[in-house]
């Protein structure tokens, strides 16, 4: 079971760098990256990265919520935050 | 510049990725020793297929990872693949590189398919939807299964700024992209066009055709036996995957940058025998066909008897024996004289929309390397087209070749043909 907001941040991670384009797949993943901007994440890709969260945490993630994530950090948050409620 | 250079247009590089080989070099050499691309599909088999033999292209799971990484794969159907990967080849035996940030606003992208992304549909966007698991297909199915996924894919890949499309006539489609290709640079409004069309190994794009009964049936046990063009035995066709692809480019271009020039495209119509007179969806209007070449050669300014190679369409079905008829009415050659002709899809089956494109990259190789292959499989000549045995070789011939002659037929009585002629300054 995951409890951190550190071991969704690893999960999440994988998660991510399984759908940035080639040349982004080396940045380096901190709270404050900008999912498009810095890691190349379009809007589709965001609908494919949700999908294997739900899947990794066993969780559901509304699109209203996904809407308005823009950094990592608020993926974690968002993702860490529907963990608890599924606990 | 002179005005005649720029609406001159050459061929500068050619991709091909067919059951019986990979690259131009190998291609050529299977063309060369009539290699048969055919195998048996035990795929097709478990499936219930009357037709258990199919042309696949060697590796290509292993050729896909080579060539695009996981995340570009995502949005990739398999015919999709089969055509990045001949037209990248194509744009590198062309000389051309790719830029990272600057498009090239000179090349447009004529890239068809018969049937398109099917695999994807049958596999993944027609189960989820039918199961209530929309919110779960994931994003990447549109750009899958769009029509224009293919032309769209190559030009992300390439970097290509002019017009990007993709045609589709069935079997006709990617000698129509040729000329779609060849009359836009003719009109002044693209340099380059990389031109071609794929068409992708799933069993959902061949089940149709099984079920017309129009798929090659009786041998299953001998599969390089099974595609039998002109043959008294001929059962069908065999179903194929596989993509081809050209640079069409101004002479004016082609000598600004140097290129080398395989040959020249002297000229090419395409039209449709409207249904009528012998016509329908499936069976071509003979009066349509031979309008179609005759059209081509009065385009390319060539006479019947300039031509030295036809290289049919030729699929091993019924149709064959009213495609030789139509030629020999087209040309209204003295009795006695006949091009020689050829039948590519002996040796690589019928991969549909991308047929014309692979069997285009065979004639430029011809025309290019002096030499006519084989028609596999048709000792037993029909009785009907006896007549033409002594134009059909069997085995590769040697020949200087200078106007070399492709037509293609497709489901709707549309037709295209295409001529090519060995390039003179």
């Amino acid at each position: 079971m995951l409890t951190t907001n550190q071991d969704v941040a690893l999960a999440l991670e994988e998660i991510v760098r399984r759908y940035a384009p080639k040349n982004r797949a080396a940045i380096a993943l901190q709270p404050e990256t900008h999912l498009t901007n810095d890691a190349g994440i379009d809007s589709p890709r965001m609908i494919d990265i949700v999908l294997g969260v739900e899947d990794r945490f066993g969780i559901t993630v509304e699109d209203d919520d996904v809407q308005r994530v823009r950094t990592f950090g608020q993926l974690v948050e968002l993702v860490s935050l529907r963990s608890e409620g599924a606990n | 510049m002179k005005l005649e250079d720029a609406r001159r247009v050459v061929l500068t590089g050619l991709g091909v990725l067919s059951p019986n080989a990979h690259g131009v070099e190998e291609f050529e050499e299977a063309l060369r020793a009539g290699r048969s691309g055919i195998r048996a599909n035990p795929e097709l088999t478990n499936l219930g297929f009357a037709c258990q033999v199919a042309g696949l292209p060697d590796n290509l799971d292993g050729l896909r990872d080579s060539y695009f990484d996981s995340v570009t794969q995502l949005g990739m159907d398999r015919y999709t693949v089969l055509g990045c990967i001949a037209a990248l080849d194509c744009w590198r035996d062309a000389g051309l590189t790719v830029d990272p940030d600057i498009p090239d606003w000179d090349t447009s992208i004529v890239f068809g398919s018969g049937i398109g992304g099917l695999e994807t549909s049958g596999k993944v966007l027609v189960p989820m939807t039918d199961a209530g698991r929309v919110r779960r297909m994931g994003s990447v199915v549109p750009e899958r299964v769009m029509a224009s996924a293919a032309s769209a894919r190559i030009a992300g890949l390439v970097g290509a700024g002019g017009q990007v499309t993709s045609n589709s006539s069935a079997c006709s489609t990617s000698t129509e992209s040729l000329l779609l290709g060849y009359w836009a640079i003719r009109e002044g409004r693209a340099q380059r066009v990389l031109a071609g069309g794929c068409e992708g190994d799933s069993p959902y794009i061949w089940a149709g055709f099984d079920a017309m009964r129009v798929l090659s049936r009786n041998f299953n046990d001998r599969p390089a036996e099974a595609s039998r063009p002109l043959s008294a035995t001929a059962n069908g066709f065999v179903p194929a995957a596989g993509a081809g692809a050209v640079m069409l480019e101004s002479l004016a271009s082609a000598r600004d940058r140097g290129a080398r020039i395989y040959a020249e495209v002297a000229g090419g119509a395409v039209n449709c025998g409207g249904q009528r007179n012998g016509g329908t969806m499936t069976a071509g209007n003979p009066e349509g066909v031979q309008r179609c070449i005759q059209a081509a050669m009065r385009s390319a300014c060539v006479a019947p008897a300039q031509i030295d190679l036809i290289s049919g369409h030729l699929t091993a079905t019924q149709g064959d024996r009213v495609e030789v008829r139509n030629w020999r009415r087209a040309l209204c050659l003295p009795d006695g004289r006949f091009p020689l002709l050829n039948a590519p899809k002996s040796l690589l089956g019928h991969a549909l929309g991308a047929a014309g494109a692979m069997e285009c990259v065979a004639c430029i190789l011809q025309l290019r390397g002096h030499f006519v292959h084989p028609s596999l499989n048709c000792e037993d000549l029909h009785p009907e087209i006896a007549w033409c045995d002594p134009f059909i070789p069997r085995t590769c011939v040697e020949r200087e070749l200078r106007v070399v002659a492709k037509a293609s037929f497709g489901f709707g009585d549309v037709n295209s043909c295409i001529l090519f002629r060995k390039f003179n300054t």
